[in-house]
C-alpha cells in the first residue's frame, strides 16, 4: 500500500487489512505529516521514502519488498480507503487457481463504482479508450488501484513511471510481457475525503503525456 | 564594422579568453574544451564576414545564411531537449533506485500480527 500524507485515514484503511492479512506492507512516499508514525504503531511492515517520489515508485518498492521476502501472491491496495478488503479474496482468486498471472481489479463489470460523479466516469472510459490504442490491451478499467500479481508476475513487472502514469504503464507491460490477466469486479466507494485527495480530472492530460513520454525516452 | 559587429564580438572574445584562460591553468586540453573554442572562433569569422555564411548555404542549397542558422539553433535545440531529458529521465531513476534501497534496508518489522492473533 502506498501512502503519502494519509495520517488522519491510515489507521482507518488498515483496520479491516490488519485483521484479515498476516503481512501487510505500507510504503510512506516522504509523507510532510506523520504517517510514519501511525504505521509504527500498527502491526504493518512500514516502509520509508526519504523523499517523495510518487505513488508508482512506492508501488514498486512494496512489491519489491513483497518479493524479497517470499510472497507468493502480492495485492496492490489504495490508503485512501476506496477499496473494500472483502474484495481481496475474490480478487486472488484467478491466481491461485492459477488461470491468471495478474488479477485486475474493475468497478465497471458490475454496479460496483459507489457515488461515482458523471465526470470521473466519462475520464476513467476515455482511460480505457487511450490503453486500448496505445497498449492493445482490452480492459474495462485502466487505473483502479486494487490488483493482484503473482510471485513470477511481480518479478517481471517493473514500474518506471514514478507518478501516476503507473497504471497504464502497468496494463502496458501486461501487454507486452503476455502475462495472463483477469478482470475481476470489485467495489470503489467515493468519498467526499477520496475525491478530495484523488486525482483531479484534469490531471488526466498529464498523466497521458508522462506515459507517453516515458515510452518514447527509456 | 557596425555596432551589433562591436558587441558580438567583444562577448565573444570575452568568452574565448575565459575558455583559452581556463584550459591553460588546468594544463589540460580535451575534446570538450577544444569544440567550444571552436565554436567561438566560428562565431567570430561569421560576425566579421557574414558573406562567408551565404556562401555556405548557397553551396549546401539553402537561400539565405539566416535560414542555415535557424536550421542549426533548431536542430541543435530538439537534440539538446532530448539529451537533457534523457539525462534527467536516468537521474530520476538513480534516485529512484537509492531511495527504494534505503526504504527495503531500514524497513521497521511489525512487533505482532493481528490475523495471526486472531486465526
Amino acid at each position: 500500500m502506498p501512502a503519502y500524507n494519509e495520517a488522519a485515514r491510515i489507521g482507518t484503511t488498515l483496520q479491516g487489512l490488519i485483521h484479515h492479512f498476516r503481512n501487510v506492507v505500507v510504503v510512506d512516499d516522504g509523507s510532510k505529516d506523520n504517517t510514519f508514525d501511525r504505521l509504527q504503531e500498527l502491526p504493518v511492515w512500514a516502509l520509508r521514502h526519504p523523499i517523495n517520489l510518487g505513488q508508482g515508485a512506492a508501488l514498486q518498492t512494496g512489491i519489491d519488498f513483497a518479493v524479497g521476502h517470499g510472497a507468493d501472491i502480492v495485492v496492490t491496495f489504495d490508503a485512501d480507503g476506496q477499496h473494500d478488503v472483502h474484495d481481496i479474496e475474490r480478487l486472488v482468486e484467478p491466481i491461485v487457481a492459477k488461470r491468471a498471472e495478474v488479477a485486475l481489479g474493475s468497478r465497471f463489470l458490475g454496479n460496483d463504482a459507489v457515488n461515482m460523479p458523471t465526470s470521473r466516469w466519462f475520464i476513467l472510459k476515455l482511460g480505457v479508450l487511450f490503453t486500448r490504442v496505445c497498449s492493445r490491451i482490452k480492459v474495462t478499467d485502466t487505473h483502479n488501484g486494487l490488483r493482484a500479481l503473482s510471485r513470477s508476475s511481480a518479478t517481471k513487472l517493473r514500474i518506471t513511471q514514478n507518478r501516476m502514469a503507473h497504471a497504464s504503464e502497468i496494463l502496458d507491460q501486461i501487454q507486452y510481457l503476455g502475462l495472463k490477466f483477469e478482470e475481476v469486479p470489485v467495489t470503489v466507494h467515493y468519498s467526499d475525503v477520496v475525491l478530495e485527495k484523488g486525482q483531479q480530472n484534469s490531471a488526466a492530460v498529464k498523466v497521458a503525456a508522462q506515459f507517453l513520454l516515458g515510452r518514447m525516452v527509456r | 564594422m557596425n555596432l551589433f559587429q562591436w558587441v558580438a564580438i567583444t562577448f565573444i572574445a570575452a568568452s574565448l579568453m575565459v575558455e583559452i584562460i581556463r584550459a591553460v591553468r588546468s594544463k589540460r586540453m580535451n575534446w570538450a574544451k577544444s569544440f567550444r573554442i571552436s565554436i567561438w572562433i566560428a562565431a567570430a569569422i561569421c560576425v566579421l564576414n557574414p558573406g562567408i555564411v551565404t556562401r555556405l548555404a548557397h553551396t549546401i542549397g539553402i537561400g539565405r545564411g539566416a535560414d542555415i542558422l535557424i536550421y542549426v539553433v533548431t536542430l541543435t535545440f530538439i537534440a539538446t531537449t532530448f539529451y537533457f531529458y534523457s539525462r534527467y529521465m536516468r537521474l530520476q531513476r538513480q534516485i529512484t533506485d537509492l531511495t527504494r534501497y534505503l526504504a527495503i534496508h531500514e524497513a521497521k518489522q511489525p512487533e505482532t500480527s493481528l490475523a495471526d492473533r486472531d486465526h
